[in-house]
């Protein structure tokens, strides 16, 4: 399958986007309202399914069932196409919707596929396909904390995957075996087992508070964890959150005099 | 030689591994990469599994000098081919081979069976059903039987008055004792005093007669073949069947593993009460009644003609003991071809002292 070869940089720290620079006549494809800016020349076409070469020869059985495991993995039913119908090199933007990085991932030299979190898919070349990998082992799908279905990303040029904090790329070898919280995987190569283990001790288990199961992944291949998944943050910002009626708001009676006054050191 | 394509990992190679062809030399594992022979592992030096996501590849590990290397195969047919060429004799494959996933679609097999199986559970209950009931009834010990049995006629003394002594109690027990000689479950045989032309059974052995009936009898012949059916139903168990045909679940499972609190019980003897029993028990009661009559010498005329008398008094409203043994023209015809090949001098009728019905 040939892929556009694509150049791209990718800018900021914590809340980063990366923009990918089109030749006349390439495409990149992006996930659904991921875009954040485009040059004058760069033609959208929003099509049905995840337009890859694959799918768009195929009839449209082909396209539904493209479709279909699109919204199976959380994602829209459509997929944007951006392509540069100009002369010149034009550019093309796409941000990540929370804090976290973006990584390139040369699938290439991953060996044609890549396996990521579903929503982790970012942008891509044009040719990349989007499939959905279902995780057969029944335990590490409801304790691995990456759920039943997992996206996977088939072809030989650059995607982009995003996730939540800080990004850790890690190289396992043969029989190396890394345990990680669940929730913290972000990917890997096909190669990986990614399975589950009983935290080992009770009292670990219960007030541990890494829960029951670690994720363990073992190589040989190519991992990449997040610190900080985004239900995490989540979690913690809705904590945090004023509630109804008894939150330190700004419009409070004593106003930034209240806040100064009580402290907010939580 | 034929080359599968693979992916080798190891030190000194990119971390995301480099693709390989992949052979089996006899005993040697060939690895090429891009055209080269560049390594040979020997088969005995190599650790197999299935491994990676959803242990779809297959792994062939080894270590040398330098450290940790695996070789993984991805197509599924790659995988059998290398299987199936593996020299078993100078390495055994691991006994322990666990293939992928077979099911691959294992979440929604097992929803679409937590949905079905209800479903299948009722149809394969309405179509062993009489098996099921049949082996749940032998679940049931006499014991947990005999207790329905005791509390049921605790229930029908409450409302109706029991003829302990007199003629006509005389009269019951002398029939009674011609049918039951030796048999087991012992009966007990009440007569009660109610005008209704009734009798039922209880199980555990209790067989409750209304004077009503005693007195419609016109020879000691008709009360016994009355007798003898009723107490097929209780040798045959059929109250229970019945009970557990319309019982829930729930009760039949208290009944199997015993009522510790003893509530269920006095719903079963609820239950008991309003049956009614099905034709197929209806004629197999005949049916072992009949031989039952024969067996102690008693003419089974009476009882072909005491059923007969009932039916014709059915009219506007038919006896009591109709509506809970509903009869039909075939359990008729069934027990008159049998009267026709009963031999002439097969019985003599029952001989009681007195006057037939005694007052």
């Amino acid at each position: 399958m040939s892929m556009d070869v694509i150049d791209y940089e990718i800018f900021g720290d914590d809340m980063q986007y990366v923009e990918i620079e089109l030749d006349p006549g390439e495409a990149a494809v992006g996930e659904a309202g991921a875009m954040m800016m485009m040059q004058d020349g760069i033609e959208m076409d929003t099509v049905f399914g995840d337009g890859s070469r694959a799918s768009e020869t195929s009839r449209l059985m082909g396209k539904l069932l493209g479709a279909g495991k699109r919204l199976v993995s959380g994602e829209s039913l459509f997929t944007t196409i951006f392509h540069n119908e100009s002369q010149l090199k034009r550019r093309v933007a796409f941000a990540a919707p929370y804090p976290g990085r973006i990584v390139p991932i040369n699938l290439r030299e991953m060996g044609g596929t890549f396996i990521c979190q579903k929503d982790a898919f970012l942008c891509a070349a044009r040719g990349v396909s989007l499939g959905i990998a279902f995780q057969r082992k029944l335990g590490t799908a409801l304790f691995g904390g990456e759920g039943f279905i997992m996206q996977k990303l088939d072809g030989d040029g650059l995607a982009f995957v995003h996730a939540g904090g800080t990004l850790a790329e890690r190289t396992l070898g043969p029989g190396e075996i890394l345990r990680v919280d669940t929730g913290c995987v972000v990917g890997f190569q096909p190669s990986i087992d990614f399975d589950i283990q009983y935290v080992g001790k009770l009292k670990s288990a219960i007030f541990g508070g890494e829960g029951l199961f670690f994720a363990t992944l073992r190589g040989p291949g190519k991992v990449w964890l997040q610190s900080l998944p985004i239900s995490r943050l989540a979690g913690r910002v809705l904590a945090y959150a004023p509630r109804a009626g008894g939150g330190r708001e700004e419009g409070s009676l004593l106003g930034i005099l209240g806040n100064v006054l009580d402290g907010d050191n939580r | 030689m034929t080359t599968w394509a693979g992916r080798v990992f190891g030190p000194g190679l990119p971390p995301a591994g480099t693709a390989a062809e992949v052979a089996l030399d006899v005993s040697m594992l060939v690895l090429q990469v891009a055209g080269e022979r560049w390594q040979r592992v020997a088969v005995t030096d190599l650790a197999l599994r299935y491994s990676g996501f959803n242990d779809s590849q297959f792994e062939l590990a080894w270590r040398d000098a330098t450290g940790a290397w695996a070789c993984h195969l991805s197509a599924p047919s790659d995988i059998a081919a290398l299987l199936a060429a593996w020299p078993v004799s100078l390495a055994p494959l691991p006994r322990k081979l666990r293939g992928p996933r077979r099911h691959a679609l294992l979440p929604w097999t097992t929803l679409a069976l937590i949905i079905a199986l209800p479903v299948l559970l009722i149809v394969a209950f309405l179509f062993s059903q009489e098996r099921v009931i049949d082996f749940i009834v032998a679940q049931i010990s006499p014991t947990v039987e005999r207790q329905i049995g005791v509390a049921t006629l605790a229930q029908v003394r409450a409302t109706t008055k029991f003829i302990e002594q007199g003629p006509q109690a005389q009269a019951l027990a002398v029939v009674a004792r011609k049918l039951k000689v030796g048999d087991e479950p012992s009966y007990r045989f009440h007569l009660a005093d109610d005008k209704v032309i009734n009798a039922f059974a209880l199980p555990g052995g209790d067989i409750v007669v209304n004077r009503g009936l005693l007195l419609a009898t016109r020879n000691p012949d008709e009360l016994a073949g009355v007798l003898a059916h009723e107490m097929q139903h209780v040798a045959l168990r059929h109250s229970l069947k019945s009970m557990i045909r319309g019982a829930g679940l729930s009760m039949v499972w208290a009944l199997v593993i015993g009522d510790p609190s003893g509530t269920l019980v006095g719903q079963a003897a609820d239950r008991l009460l309003g049956l009614k029993f099905s034709r197929d028990a209806e004629r197999e009661a005949d049916d072992q009644g009949f031989t039952l009559l024969v067996k102690r010498g008693i003419d089974p005329h009476g009882m072909v003609a005491f059923f007969d008398t009932l039916a014709k008094q059915g009219g506007a409203t038919p006896p009591a003991l109709l509506s809970t043994h509903p009869a039909s023209a075939e359990r008729e015809a069934a027990l008159a071809a049998r009267l026709e090949q009963l031999p002439a001098d097969c019985c003599t009728p029952l001989m009681i002292e007195g006057v037939w019905p005694p007052r």
